[in-house]
């Protein structure tokens, strides 16, 4: 806990140091998700983001179309309603200094693909083109409908100290697959709330111990002279691996506050219901994010993966609650003039 | 009959794009993968002063910067600039070249 604290820490200062050497850093708006980089608030546009919490880096390409002339009545407008787009995220049990550094990382890889439909109960805009507003406030309102299906290789280690020598490391290939049915809204540009079904094949690695460990491979000279000893570094997991058919209901809300400073911020509460073999498990956190204008931005999270003491270990609450960092960076014109 | 130009537009923004005109017209933008609605039109009618309408939706105090070029001229040396309130930004104008 503590080397991951330091590890977020030290993330932290290298992400704002080498965005205060880009000077006019793109700007960055937010993009809400737990310490499993699960959300039911979808973000609308590209991005590359990472989640110190389940140690992933992660892309995002968003197409959109504005609406266009009617073509069977000039009066009118088409308003192109749909959007799709792509997911896709490398992550590293065991931590992101292992998707940096080690060489011996266990990566895995997941892409999703998504459909949608937005101002699908809240039109933004009418027939002919003008802005529909709510509320004495005149304000907008949008809602966005995402269906979401997608797929997850990793390949891990693992280390039985139970079994005979040669048979205490293998190998295990995971395949994993995701679906999810997403509608939120964002109601006046500050205040966003969603809600989330989604299927999911999961494993516990997260759950099991990490073990590392040097395996030496001897290999002696015929004539008895010299001996040539090979060494490799192992990261292996111990435990009992299992995997499951897990259903979560998520629910998110965000309150979006805009002062008259250069500096915004957000607050993020979300709660998820995930059941697998019959036992709900309740996970809650709160995310608080600062959005300094035109300067690098970011969040800190802090969950409770157990709330309810259903599956862990221990009975203090303090010792299951987890603390990730996640950050946002838009994508950045790739060779195209920009203003 | 009104004179034909090459017409550019890119629309920065990390917002969604919901209606965008040029002299009245409603035209589709696509968003291309660095955020950035873009489109050209080869033949595109103007008289006069160029008119634009931009409409926007999302969260506040995001940006929106509109350039616009013809015949490979740029006629939006400072951008036009436009910002969300109240989760939109509607801004009508128009542009001499």
């Amino acid at each position: 806990m503590k080397k991951k604290t330091y590890l977020i820490l030290l993330l932290s200062l290298l992400i704002l140091f080498c965005l205060s050497q880009t000077g006019q850093a793109q700007t960055f708006k937010p993009i809400f998700e737990d310490g499993e980089g699960r959300t039911s608030i979808i973000a609308p546009l590209g991005f590359l983001g990472i989640n110190t919490e389940n140690s992933s880096i992660r892309f995002q390409y968003f197409y959109t179309k504005s609406a266009a002339l009617n073509p069977n009545n000039s009066q009118t407008i088409k308003r192109n309603r749909f959007y799709w787009g792509v997911n896709v995220a490398g992550s590293a049990a065991g931590g992101l200094s292992n998707l940096f550094s080690y060489g011996s990382f266990t990566p895995g890889t997941s892409a999703s693909l998504f459909l949608g439909h937005r101002s699908l109960f809240f039109a933004a805009l009418d027939k002919e083109g003008a802005p529909v507003l709510h509320g004495k406030n005149d304000i907008a309102i949008e809602d966005w409908l995402t269906f979401r299906v997608g797929g997850q290789i990793a390949n891990y280690t693992l280390f039985d100290a139970s079994r005979a020598f040669e048979e205490q490391i293998s190998s295990e290939r995971f395949r994993g697959y995701l679906t999810q049915l997403a509608y939120n809204v964002l109601i006046g540009g500050a205040t966003s709330i969603g809600v989330s079904w989604d299927v999911a094949r999961e494993n516990n690695i997260d759950d099991l111990t990490p073990v590392n460990f040097k395996q030496q491979t001897v290999i002696p000279d015929p004539n008895g002279q010299t001996t040539r000893i090979f060494e490799r570094e192992v990261n292996a997991y111990a435990g009992g691996y299992a995997t499951s058919i897990v259903n979560t209901y998520s629910l998110d809300a965000v309150r979006y506050f805009t002062p008259a400073s250069e500096i915004n911020y957000a607050l993020h509460l979300y709660g998820r219901l995930k059941h697998a073999d019959d036992q709900p498990v309740y996970r809650a956190g709160v995310g608080f994010y600062l959005f300094p204008k035109s300067k690098i931005a970011g969040g800190l999270f802090v969950e409770s993966n157990d709330l309810t003491n259903e599956i862990s270990d221990t009975p203090h609450f303090s010792k299951r609650i987890d603390m990730g960092l996640t950050v946002k960076f838009i994508l950045p014109g790739l060779g195209v003039p920009s203003p | 009959m009104a004179k034909t130009y090459k017409v550019s537009v890119e629309l920065n923004t990390e917002a969604t794009l919901q209606l965008f005109r040029l002299e009245g017209y409603a035209i589709a933008l696509t968003r291309t993968l660095d955020n950035v609605y873009r489109i050209t039109i080869s033949h595109f009618p103007i008289e006069g002063e160029l008119d634009y309408y931009v409409h926007c939706t999302g969260w506040n105090k995001t940006p929106w910067t509109l350039k616009i070029s013809v015949d490979d001229k740029d006629i939006t040396p400072e951008p036009i600039r436009g910002e969300i309130e109240k989760g939109y930004s509607a801004v009508r104008g128009s542009l001499k070249f």
